[in-house]
């Protein structure tokens, strides 16, 4: 049999292999990843592209959500103050129509309620980063103004009714505001109106008007509270979604790094056997081809 | 005495053969490491006899026909596979340079994401942030940013495409040089073969014919045929065109159609480009005009699916001041080439977070934006209809990491193959100085016995001559 008398030069081929192969590990090693090239393992790359869209997407909606949620903190502390108020008025109210006051003590409580109705107004005015809260869309417009030439005096309400929500990666939608004319200007609970009408009531003295004003706060109140837990709800359905979007992106970053992340000891040790095979393939090239039946032959 | 005068024929025959065998021998090992050399090897055959008196003797020494140890069908099973090693390693290459445009990276947020990825995702991440911010500047400027990287992206892709077909049709340019200049040699030698040696091996002559078909063979796919009347071979393309047809070479010409893919012209400016299969230039044009245009209309797809969406969105919102929104992306150009004509707007104001005729802190229009990243497409003509764009920015990545990765395989396998023959051959054919050192001393014994038999002849002479005195003729 003949053998073919170039096998040295086919040496020199594997050598040159084998140094890829170290290169490649080495590179594993540096990048920390197990994929270089998307040839590497075609099914990782393509799913670790969609693994890092939803990554992301679970992200952003945990940075955007922060953000609603300290809108939607904001505008629930506010509504809590504007119930406070809203129960001084209807204490004073009470007083006011209990038919023992004399005209100086019935204008200083109308003038006592119209502080109250200027602090509700601007409550209702309250602004988050630039924008109102209470304006439906028209974050950029003040949405309550007050008009004290007509008797009793008018609030306008300049904001739409449109509500705004925020969509969760799984699709579903969370309202975020709730438009001041629900809440202020309710044409069946008239908050701002009510307290107008008392400030006048209260003033002439008229107490069974007073009383009505009085049964009309209350129900003004429970329509506060109404929307309140509407945004209440929001809140706490916010922070629930956003704390599973924070888990379910720590797991998929987890099975992200699991499909695509170079295992070190792994790689170390196939590195320290393509050294070996490297070394002693050297060491072949090294001791054969020394000869040929001419040294021998004198 | 007739004998005797035939046994100094005989021993001068042998030292002829003799150092005829050595030639041979000496002419292997300086050979040894010349490309394509095929070793030979002299093979003795015994003289004439003639009967005298009822007796065989012989009348002539023996003679030395020298050939080359050449097996032609390993040499074909060579040069076939060698097509298919150079054709998917050229193929592999442009694969691998596809690869490198969607190059996998490690960042800080996630781990291996590729450029136009990351910034898909950070455009979609951009439209959430608005849908929670509509009228923050900062995040408006936010959009615009992740817009403007967008389109970035696909542009430096779409550019890296352009010059990877543009280095391509040059490779296959200088390519069609070297086949040209291979064919003529090949036509030349086919003259030489057809004088000097058209019904047998033609020996160093047949070695470089080989030698540069099997480097054709590293050029382009061929089909040969060996005409028995005067020893030529013929050469075509797998298509059946004549490259080399008896002492007569045609030339082949490599034409760019100016929209990036390349043609191959046979010498009467015949369109072949489909028959030339096989060699680097097969590799070469299946990577310029089948892979390279596949993963670009790909991209294109994503480009114009962006462009669409996003702007027939957002010119149906209201901006900040309550008008239409605007583009936020332009196309510069064909729609065709939409990855490298595709821009984003600079003005923040003309985002459309609000939907039309609401105010500006609604963020209904922006939740729309934002719900692109889920969309499915329907709306959309071309590859990405019905898909999402990370589904079929991934299915893309996939595609093209799949037929790297195949290719790598086959041309592994056929690698190994090619190997595997070439040992063979080589074992066959190549000089073996173990071999060549026996032989030297076997025919240098060989001589010197020969020359033996002279002196000894020569000395029988004497004895004849003087009739068993000493003294007169030694």
């Amino acid at each position: 049999m003949r053998v073919d008398p170039n096998y040295i030069t086919n040496l020199s081929g594997s050598l040159s292999q084998s140094s890829y192969a170290e290169q490649q590990l080495t590179n594993e090693l540096s990048s920390g990843l197990r994929i270089a090239q998307l040839s590497d393992d075609p099914v990782a790359a393509a799913q670790n592209a969609l693994f890092s869209n939803a990554i992301n997407r679970l992200d952003s909606f945990t940075q955007s959500s922060t953000t609603e949620q300290g809108k939607l903190q904001v505008a629930d502390s506010t509504l809590g103050q504007v119930v406070t108020q809203i129960t001084s008025a209807i204490s004073l109210a009470t007083s006011a129509g209990n038919g023992t006051l004399n005209a100086s003590n019935l204008s200083s409580i109308a003038t006592e309620l119209g502080g109250i109705r200027d602090q509700v107004l601007s409550l209702a005015n309250t602004s988050y980063q630039g924008q109102y809260l209470f304006s439906g869309s028209q974050g950029s417009t003040e949405p309550f103004t007050l008009n004290g030439s007509t008797t009793p005096t008018t609030v306008t309400y300049n904001g739409d009714s449109l509500t705004q929500s925020v969509q969760t990666p799984a699709g579903q939608s969370i309202q975020v505001n709730v438009p001041g004319s629900a809440i202020f200007t309710n044409p069946s609970a008239n908050l701002l109106g009510t307290l107008n009408q008392l400030i006048t009531d209260v003033a002439a003295g008229n107490n069974t008007a007073v009383a009505a004003d009085s049964t009309n706060l209350s129900a003004a109140l429970t329509n506060v509270s109404t929307q309140r837990a509407v945004l209440d709800s929001s809140l706490s359905q916010l922070t629930s979604t956003s704390t599973y979007a924070t888990t379910q992106a720590t797991q998929l970053t987890a099975q992200q790094s699991a499909l695509i992340s170079a295992d070190p000891a792994t790689v170390a040790t196939q590195l320290q056997t393509a050294e070996v095979q490297h070394q002693a393939l050297l060491s072949v090239i090294s001791a054969v081809g020394k000869s040929d039946l001419f040294s021998y032959i004198q | 005495m007739g004998s005797l005068t035939a046994l100094i024929n005989v021993a001068r025959s042998a030292l002829i053969a003799d150092q005829a065998a050595l030639n041979v021998t000496s002419n292997n090992v300086a050979n040894q490491n010349t490309t394509g050399y095929t070793r030979e090897v002299a093979t003795f055959t015994s003289g004439d006899y003639v009967t005298l008196n009822g007796t065989q003797e012989a009348s002539s020494g023996p003679t030395v026909a020298v050939s080359s140890e050449r097996n032609l069908a390993l040499e074909r099973q060579i040069q076939t596979l060698q097509q298919s090693v150079s054709s998917s390693t050229a193929e592999g290459g442009v694969l691998t340079q596809i690869e490198d445009i969607f190059g996998v990276a490690s960042s800080g947020s996630s781990a291996g994401s590729t450029q136009i990825g990351v910034a898909l995702d950070a455009l979609f991440s951009s439209f959430t942030a608005l849908a929670a911010n509509p009228s923050d500047s900062a995040t408006r400027q936010g959009v615009i940013g992740a817009a403007q990287t967008l389109a970035t992206s696909l542009n430096s892709a779409a550019n890296q495409f352009s010059e990877l077909t543009t280095s391509l049709n040059q490779q296959a340019q200088s390519t069609v040089e070297q086949v040209n200049a291979l064919t003529q040699t090949v036509a030349t030698l086919n003259s030489q073969i057809a004088k000097l040696s058209p019904n047998s091996d033609a020996g160093t002559l047949e070695d470089q014919r080989q030698t540069a078909i099997e480097q054709l063979s590293q050029y382009i796919g061929l089909t040969q045929t060996t005409n028995v009347n005067d020893n030529t071979i013929t050469l075509t393309t797998r298509g059946g065109t004549a490259l080399v047809v008896g002492q007569q070479s045609y030339n082949l010409q490599e034409s760019n159609t100016g929209t990036g893919t390349a043609q191959i012209l046979d010498n009467t400016g015949k369109n072949i480009t489909a028959g030339v299969t096989g060699g680097s230039l097969g590799g070469l044009l299946a990577g310029v005009n089948t892979d390279v245009p596949s993963a670009v209309s790909q991209l294109n797809s994503i480009a114009t699916a962006i462009v669409n969406q996003v702007n027939t969105i957002n010119e149906g919102g209201s901006t900040l001041t309550g008008a239409a929104g605007g583009a936020l992306f332009t196309i510069t150009g064909s729609v065709a080439d939409s990855a490298s004509g595709i821009t984003a707007a600079s003005d923040p104001a003309i985002i459309a977070a609000a939907a039309s005729g609401a105010g500006t802190s609604d963020n209904t229009n922006a939740n729309a934006l934002a719900a692109l990243a889920t969309t499915t497409n329907a709306s959309q003509t071309g590859p990405i209809q019905g898909q999402t764009f990370d589904g079929f920015y991934a299915s893309l990545l996939s595609q093209v990491g799949n037929s790297a990765a195949s290719l790598n395989s086959e041309t592994t396998a056929n690698q190994t193959a090619l190997t595997q023959l070439t040992t063979q051959r080589d074992s066959y054919s190549s000089v073996n100085l173990d071999e060549e050192a026996a032989n030297l001393t076997q025919y240098q014994r060989s001589y010197e016995a020969a020359s033996k038999v002279f002196t000894i002849a020569d000395s029988i002479y004497a004895s004849a001559l003087n009739l068993g005195v000493e003294s007169s003729v030694s």
